[in-house]
């Protein structure tokens, strides 16, 4: 199934060889944007599955960005650069449901990485569809 | 007939006589308390399911899949928050009391209020 990602940093230079990396996934389906504008806009249109930020947008900070999408549209997963220490990083970014924090220019196998957790949501979810319930 | 499930976050083996799990996406099981017009018709459990950093819409999905109405939380993270919202299941705010059977018994009687957005846990709303 195609997986939709928003590559939203106005440093395009540093995120490129996480993108290669996303590319060499036939079934990734890539666009690139610099500001928080832009990527609600494009997550506004629909059938976007991923975000990636870099450290820094245009017009807002991306953890600013993340608060607005998830009123948007949760489902959406999101994964953000950032050098903060872990423990910082998840004071900073708790509740909002980060993915998975990149470390600064990002390489091709972090993008691996972010794929195989990405699937490994979906297998959690795909597994909670024969669930029962009360009718 | 109005059939309502609601869902209590729990330690343990959870139950109505049970205690509550201070955060959803970290419980042990979901406590279910099935009203039928108002009144307890039955109460079951269901484990939580494992999941990663950033798979809070696994719990949210699970929820979902059995037909929760109602959730009471002591915290959560507006991510799932808003999960919940977006699959219609209304999420209230009680964090002060570790017991469940009076918190069920308070949210049948209206006294738990719907959680605000400014009292998620980060995001700025610590």
């Amino acid at each position: 199934m195609m997986l939709r990602v928003i590559l939203a940093s106005r440093d395009m230079e540093s995120l490129a060889r996480f993108a290669a990396g996303l590319q060499q996934d036939p079934q990734t389906e890539m666009t690139w944007v610099d500001s928080a504008a832009a990527a609600l806009d494009a997550v506004g249109r629909g059938n976007i599955d991923l975000v990636v930020f870099g450290l820094e947008l245009v017009d807002a900070s991306p953890v600013e960005c993340v608060n607005q999408l998830i009123r948007r549209n949760p489902m959406i997963n999101c994964s953000m650069v950032s050098g903060m220490e872990h423990d910082a990083f998840h004071e900073a970014t708790e509740g909002l449901g980060i993915l998975m924090q990149l470390p600064p220019s990002p390489s091709a196998e972090d993008a691996r990485a972010l794929l195989a957790k990405i699937d490994s949501i979906a297998v959690q979810l795909g597994g909670l569809a024969g669930a029962g319930g009360v009718e | 007939m109005a059939r309502v499930r609601i869902a209590i976050p729990s330690e343990g083996e959870g139950g109505l006589d049970g205690v509550r799990s201070g955060h959803f996406g970290h419980c042990d099981v979901f406590t279910f308390v099935d009203l039928e017009d108002g009144e307890i018709k039955e109460v079951s459990t269901i484990p939580n399911v494992e999941h990663s950093q950033g798979g809070c819409m696994v719990p949210v999905s699970l929820l979902a899949q059995h037909k929760v109405n109602a959730l009471v939380v002591g915290g959560i993270g507006m991510r799932p928050l808003m999960g919940f919202r977006q699959v219609g299941i209304m999420v209230y705010h009680e964090d002060q009391r570790a017991e469940i059977r009076p918190v069920v018994m308070d949210l049948i009687a209206g006294r738990i209020p719907v959680i605000e957005d400014n009292q998620v846990c980060g995001g700025g709303n610590r």
